[in-house]
């Protein structure tokens, strides 16, 4: 592997991050097969410099096997850019969230409808599936379909937005925003919060209307949750009360050390 | 208590079963009509087959193969299951031994394909005229198919198995025996992995799984030693270029080799993962976090959106910006890595000698004690060999004695006095004689006199 190779295949993953080493040619980009065999061929060294680049922008480079993970074929390779939970990456843009979801003027409208669909589609493809964060391994089940996700938001609005008593909220701001859905809102919201899902290749749809988590979200999943999202839900659980610096490091010092002996074969 | 397990047959069969039966005509409703599986649903009869089963093989082996007697199939059940009643027995082996037409689509490679009827399907046989049992040849197939353990603590077996397949240069079953290995351990560590993933999540394993786990490490060392013997014979063969019938290339079999090799050490890996995990994990009905529950509690308490925006920077979707760097921006940027020399210097250790200087400090310091504590009565040549100090097994432990006490200078730190006598002394050491003048070395006696020897 050249160093004009590994910079192919670093800007390979920086836009797709997801490589994919394996016979079936369907589905697969251009230069994809070319940079899978430059891989299969890269010397330990070779991977080692590659991983360090790619640590270097803000990505831990994951290689995986059939021994790995299901869904991999024998003798194929899946390598992933996966975010880094202690180094923001200035190569992953994320504001497209807002103008994506259809609501270009009211930007904080925008956040509040993607974190509160967001949050109840990793209900349905963890806390029903009875799966922790770090189960990597069963992405390959972890589908819903399209009603089922607006069926959730739904049901969440009206079965418990709407009866919070407005005057007694700290800030009425997400509640105002969901109480002013109408009708066709959660639909229209859904399918384009689906749409950008699958844009930054967190979910895939299978077929018309039904989606799965992809291995790259189950391994970005596996990886920063403890240090992402768990600290939020510790503070979250006292009813509010913001939690104390010791309850906010206990999970992010667990998951340095499993950082250190974890992470798949990268 | 009988030791055939039907389960595995039973289950994977009765679809089989339902396909063969079905009465659905072609381009009628994909839709499976919920079946009513009639039966007293209380497993008996499975249990008595089991027994029967178990009881004729046991016959059979004993008597070989001779038809044995109702009643004594009967009695033998009886001491395994004590609930049993003979009529019941005499019904489990009426079923056994009724053959059932199957109709199987037969598919040959030059002609159209037509329907045979297949009536072998009685696992047990009956005797003529006579109420007598035994095994029949597809009853001793369901058995062996049954027995056959595909639990990876039998590994070992398998890879023998290979080994013999190459040593025999049989390449064709060879690669057969290696590529279901792959497939076996491929799904035992993908099923590890799931189990050290609940486990780390704070899920205990079960208690009979952590009881294998040592078992299954040693198993798996000692399955890596067996690779390896099969690496040696893929080795042989090539060596000597041995004729093989199979148009499989030994390459293909090394490949699958070194492959399997990979996932057995992997996967003993895991299992030390997982028994380091068990020991810190602690035991909790709790895994899953609840994700719903946290939409709602952000409906009604938001957390400060800068942290809510730098978990969605992690966990969000993100796509690449517009400027991203091209693989040519990497040109000239990125540095392979350079390898570091490694200084190799061709020491021959056999032929390096202790220089005598080297010989004479190390001597002096382990003996030091000794000369020291003799200086005031005075150390002779004599005494010092008597004492041990000249035969370590050398020449050179002798000359090391000879120099001290004639080169006091390097160890003596108060004035001290020497003598030479004219006669010669004899002495024997281990392999050595020496022939030498009186040698002996004391403190002065006045403190004036210099040091000399």
């Amino acid at each position: 592997m050249t160093p004009y190779d590994m910079g192919r295949i670093s800007a390979f993953l920086i836009a797709y991050r997801k490589l994919e080493d394996r016979s079936d040619k369907r589905g697969m980009r251009r230069d994809e097969k070319d940079l899978a065999a430059i891989l299969r061929e890269a010397s330990v060294d070779e991977l080692r410099d590659l991983e360090e680049l790619m640590g270097g922008q803000g990505f831990l480079f994951v290689q995986l096997t059939s021994f790995d993970v299901e869904g991999i074929g024998p003798g194929s390779r899946v390598y992933l850019a996966a975010r880094r939970a202690d180094m923001a990456s200035c190569l992953v843009d994320s504001s497209f969230v807002v103008e994506r979801l259809g609501l270009p003027s009211r930007p904080t409208a925008a956040k509040i409808w993607f974190t509160q669909i967001w949050l109840l589609h990793l209900d349905l493809i963890y806390t029903q599936l009875d799966r922790s964060p770090l189960e990597r391994g069963r992405w390959i089940k972890a589908s819903f379909t399209r009603e089922m996700l607006q069926e959730a938001v739904t049901k969440h609005i009206n079965d418990y937005v709407r009866k919070l008593n407005a005057a007694e909220l700290a800030s009425g701001e997400v509640y105002e925003v969901l109480c002013a859905e109408k009708g066709t809102d959660v639909s229209r919201l859904v399918k384009r919060f689906l749409d950008l899902m699958c844009e930054g290749g967190l979910l895939e749809e299978r077929e018309e209307g039904a989606y799965r988590q992809t291995l790259l979200s189950a391994v970005e999943m596996k990886e920063n949750f403890d240090r992402s999202l768990a600290p939020l839900m510790l503070a979250s659980a006292e009813s509010g009360r913001r939690p104390t610096l010791a309850e906010m490091a206990a999970p992010l010092l667990v998951a340095a050390q499993e950082t250190v002996s974890d992470g798949g074969e990268s | 208590m009988p030791s055939i397990d039907l389960a595995p047959l039973l289950k994977l069969s009765s679809r089989l079963l339902d396909l063969h039966d079905s009465r659905r005509r072609s381009g009628e409703s994909p839709q499976y009509q919920t079946e009513d599986r009639p039966g007293l649903g209380d497993g008996r009869y499975i249990a008595l087959a089991e027994a029967v089963l178990d009881v004729l093989q046991r016959l059979d082996t004993r008597t070989g193969d001779e038809f044995s007697s109702l009643q004594v199939i009967q009695q033998s059940v009886r001491e395994d299951i004590d609930w049993v009643e003979d009529i019941d027995v005499e019904y489990v082996l009426n079923v056994l031994s009724r053959p059932s037409e199957l109709k199987l689509l037969h598919s040959p490679e030059d002609g159209p394909a037509y329907v045979i009827g297949d009536k072998e399907t009685n696992l047990v046989e009956k005797a003529a005229h006579v109420v007598e049992y035994r095994l029949s040849r597809l009853g001793k197939t369901a058995l062996v198919i049954a027995s056959d353990h595909m639990d990876i603590a039998y590994i070992e077996g398998d890879v023998t198995k290979l080994i013999r397949a190459i040593q025999a240069a049989r390449l064709g079953p060879a690669l057969g025996f290696a590529e279901r290995l792959l497939q076996q351990l491929r799904t035992e560590q993908l099923k590890l992995i799931a189990l050290i993933e609940r486990t780390a999540s704070g899920r205990r394993a079960r208690e009979e799984t952590l009881a294998q786990m040592e078992l299954h490490r040693e198993t798996m060392r000692r399955t890596v030693d067996l690779v390896h013997e099969a690496t040696f014979a893929i080795d042989e063969i090539v060596r000597k270029e041995v004729e093989t019938s199979d148009d499989v290339p030994i390459g293909l079999i090394r490949a699958k080799v070194k492959e399997l090799t990979g996932g057995i050490v992997r996967y003993g890996r895991e299992l030390t993962r997982l028994a380091e995990l068990t020991m810190v994990s602690k035991p909790t009905t709790v895994q899953a976090p609840d994700f719903g529950g946290l939409a709602r509690q952000w409906a009604s308490a938001v957390p400060p959106p800068q942290q809510v925006a730098r978990m969605l920077e992690m966990l969000g979707p993100g796509r690449a910006p517009n400027v991203a760097p091209m693989g040519s921006d990497f040109a000239g940027i990125v540095k392979v890595r350079g390898s570091e020399g490694v200084i190799a210097e061709g020491l021959q250790l056999d032929g390096f000698d202790i220089p005598p200087e080297d010989q004479f400090t190390d001597w002096l310091q382990k003996n030091l004690p000794y000369l020291e504590s003799q200086l005031n009565s005075g150390v002779s040549l004599r005494d010092a060999l008597m004492a041990g100090l000249g035969h370590d097994g050398d020449a050179h432990t002798l000359n090391c004695l000879v120099t001290a006490l004639t080169a006091a200078d390097d160890w003596v730190k108060a004035p001290v006095e020497g003598e030479l006598a004219r006669e010669l002394e004899r002495f024997d050491l281990p392999g050595l004689q020496v022939l030498f003048s009186g040698l002996r070395l004391q403190m002065a006696s006045d403190g004036a006199a210099g040091k000399e020897t």
